[in-house]
């Protein structure tokens, strides 16, 4: 039987090399590739035919589309109407790739530290950018509160500054480490039922157990995947209103 | 005449709200949830290696991993304090009482 981690290995589909780094096409990457396909094409064809009254397959993209431009609106505030688009790619990205790695045979990119530590840091780099241009020195006030008395600066502004640094580490480690540990558990009940069948008498029987579980965590990871999605969209929004407007 | 009428409607609107406030409870309750699981461990992760920097840099290992693995792990605790406190993770933020 397969070990359950072995879904998480990375095969190389084409291998490519440029200035001596390994830049090989791999199954991550056309996961990558399909999660942009597949939503594009669902956005786009959900409003090609559109009317004033939608039918399901429009409606549903014009749901996605208020969501995130509700959440834009309501946490960046003013001013964060020219990253909706931005934000709006991120979450179609990771909702996508969540939701392809739950069809059977896939890969779920999200489960690799390195893809969401590197959309992490795009965002973190980003956002304090955008903080320096917009608010040049005063940015540095961000990592003392007002209204602290003054003795305590030499304690609060290191750990504001780790607050701060802890950002992209928490975002990342949020998404891969929800995606990797229920794909895992999903394999381990999975393969209990596989276990406990080949045995005998009472443990056969007691095999529909882990089949009751594996379908519950099924249904589990569907939430996960739609949930990890808008946290990680919501917090890059929220980021992007501390940049933006300073407290 | 009109005092109960007031009363009725402040009873409605009381009973609105109420029920408003519980739904966006519940809504963000599972995303506030998933989020402090990893403050923890991002503090600790960041501060340790802060502190193994300093160290490599000024020589005085283990001085600074000792102080910045402190620190980091109470940047995690006063994180989910913040969160949970309704404050949400705005760096920075200390008290909400003195700016009304």
């Amino acid at each position: 039987m397969k070990s359950p981690v072995e879904q998480f290995t990375i095969k190389t589909l084409v291998p490519l090399e440029a200035f001596g780094y390994d830049i090989s096409f791999t199954n991550a990457s056309l996961f990558m590739v399909l999660s942009v396909i597949v939503s594009s094409l669902f956005l786009y064809l959900g409003i090609k035919k559109s009317s004033l009254i939608p039918n399901r397959f429009q409606s549903s993209v014009e749901l996605l589309y208020e969501f995130v431009s509700n959440m834009v609106k309501e946490n960046v505030g003013t001013g964060g109407k020219r990253y909706f688009p931005f934000i709006f790619s991120l979450f179609m990205f990771i909702l996508f790739g969540n939701l392809l790695g739950m069809i059977p045979y896939s890969y779920t990119f999200t489960s690799q530290i390195i893809v969401t530590i590197t959309l992490a840091l795009i965002i973190f780099i980003g956002v304090t950018l955008i903080a320096l241009i917009k608010h040049k020195l005063k940015f540095f006030t961000f990592f003392f509160p007002s209204g602290v008395p003054i003795a305590l600066a030499p304690l609060l502004i290191p750990i504001e500054i780790i607050s701060y640094l802890m950002r992209p580490v928490s975002l990342s480690v949020r998404l891969f480490a929800n995606m990797l540990a229920g794909h895992t558990m999903m394999k381990v009940f999975a393969g209990l039922i596989i276990m406990m069948t080949s045995a005998s008498g009472v443990l056969k029987a007691g095999a529909v157990l882990p089949l009751l579980a594996v379908i519950g965590l099924t249904g589990l990871e569907f939430l996960v995947a739609a949930l990890q999605a808008y946290v990680f969209s919501i917090l890059t929004c929220m980021y992007l209103h501390d940049a933006l407007h300073l407290h | 005449m009109n005092k109960e009428l007031d009363k009725k409607i402040d009873l409605a609107l009381s009973k609105k709200n109420v029920s408003i406030n519980k739904k966006s409870v519940d809504k963000s309750f599972l995303s506030t949830l998933s989020r402090v699981a990893t403050e923890l461990v991002a503090g600790l992760i960041i501060g340790t290696g802060l502190g193994l920097l300093i160290d490599n840099w000024l020589e005085t290992k283990p001085l600074f991993l000792i102080i910045f693995f402190f620190l980091g792990a109470f940047a995690g605790i006063y994180n989910l304090w913040r969160q949970l406190s309704g404050n949400g993770l705005k760096i920075g933020y200390f008290d909400k009482g003195k700016k009304n």
